[in-house]
């Protein structure tokens, strides 16, 4: 590594670790997130020399972050089929309960919808509204072309209060049927 | 407010970190913190190693004792020809064309572009190649790098580009090849280990084969 690139991954470092941190914190739980973090300074390493200039590092930084999240969740996806393999027959998998962010019961049911979406709608509602990215940030990212972030972005938001809608609608059922039982006994 | 908005507000809400600059992480020294991801890298592909091994010899167990059978029965018939024959038989060495490959280099990260060696630890029969330089750059894809192979030790001569994506778990493949090794196609998965801040040892296993 040359002096300039050790200079650059330290300002990497200090300067958008927090950042870093926070993305892959909301996307894998805290018991792995320094390894995540790790693995994405790990891949920032042999990457140094693609290093964007000032105005795009942050991006940049989502990008190598966004690939390394990925590759995790394809792992742990596997590793969940397995667990459930294994409790279908009566094995214990002996992993911890992921840890959950105590909120409040509205906040919960988002988050559940939007983790009901596909992984290319979630991460694109994600880094719009938890990252705060402009579309051409986005743009960066995921690689793919500025109108593609508009019109995927649009579709997801229509997809994520769509399905909304209808939780509000069933739960409004619900609290409606035992008023109008109610009422019938009367 | 419409529903869009309220959901938006809501995941916003949910968002598990608000603001990232209070969040109190260890804010170690970029260079201790390098020190120790050369360090973990290394152990993480040690790891790797001693858990895929004894797989990968379980599985290939059947297919070599196979192999081992047909080749003595075949061994015994030449030898047994040959006695019977005042003049030894001339049998062609068909040139392999395809098999499993294992490529390791070592890149240099202290000149521009990187530049290493390489040397083939399994399949240099089947690639033609046991040895040779690199010149690793920036490929044309986004965050992909492209190494330059260029043959130095074996029957074959000219280039190949090996391109992937320099994260521990990615894949690798052929992306062109000239001379002797035009037609050639491979993919594989790849692994590395840093020896040090200056040095990168990158391991490429897969398989290989020439297409006409």
């Amino acid at each position: 590594m040359s002096p300039n690139e050790a200079a650059l991954f330290a300002s990497l470092y200090e300067e958008h670790q927090r950042h870093v941190y926070a993305y892959c914190r909301r996307r894998v739980t805290a018991d792995i997130v320094d390894d995540v973090v790790a693995d994405v300074y790990l891949a920032v390493w042999r990457r140094i020399s693609d290093a964007p200039t000032a105005d795009g590092i942050r991006p940049w930084l989502y990008r190598i972050a966004y690939l390394v999240t990925s590759n995790h969740w394809r792992g742990a996806s596997r590793r969940r089929k397995l667990e459930s393999k294994l409790e279908s027959i009566g094995v214990s998998s002996g992993v911890s309960i992921p840890d959950q962010i105590i909120v409040r019961e509205e906040v919960r049911e988002a988050l559940q919808i939007l983790e009901r979406l596909n992984s290319n709608d979630r991460e694109i509602i994600k880094l719009s509204v938890w990252e705060e990215l402009s579309n051409p940030e986005i743009s960066a990212v995921l690689q793919i072309d500025e109108n593609t972030v508009r019109q995927r972005l649009f579709r997801a938001k229509k997809r994520l209060t769509r399905e909304y809608e209808q939780r509000l609608e069933q739960r409004l059922e619900k609290s409606a049927a035992p008023a109008a039982q109610k009422g019938g006994e009367r | 407010m419409n529903y869009e908005t309220q959901v938006l507000a809501l995941i916003r809400e949910g968002n598990p970190i608000q603001d990232p600059d209070t969040l109190t992480v260890d804010q170690s020294d970029s260079a201790v913190y390098l020190a120790t991801l050369t360090t973990r890298s290394s152990e993480v592909t040690n790891l790797d190693t001693k858990q895929t091994e004894p797989t990968s010899t379980k599985r290939s167990m059947m297919p070599w004792l196979i192999a081992a059978g047909v080749a003595a029965v075949i061994g015994v018939a030449i030898i047994f020809a040959a006695q019977n024959t005042e003049e030894a038989p001339v049998v062609d060495q068909p040139t392999p064309t395809a098999g499993p490959v294992t490529i390791k280099t070592d890149i240099d990260r202290s000149v521009t572009p990187l530049q290493g060696t390489f040397e083939v630890t399994v399949g240099a029969d089947a690639l033609g190649c046991s040895s040779g330089t690199l010149v690793s750059m920036n490929s044309e894809t986004f965050g992909k790098k492209d190494n330059v192979m260029t043959c130095e030790s074996g029957p074959n001569t000219g280039t190949f580009t090996i391109i992937y994506d320099p994260t521990d778990t990615s894949r690798w493949n052929v992306l062109e090849s000239s001379d002797d090794f035009a037609g050639l196609q491979g993919e594989g998965r790849i692994s590395f280990v840093l020896p040090d801040a200056s040095t990168v040892e990158e391991t490429f296993e897969g398989d290989i084969e020439y297409t006409s």
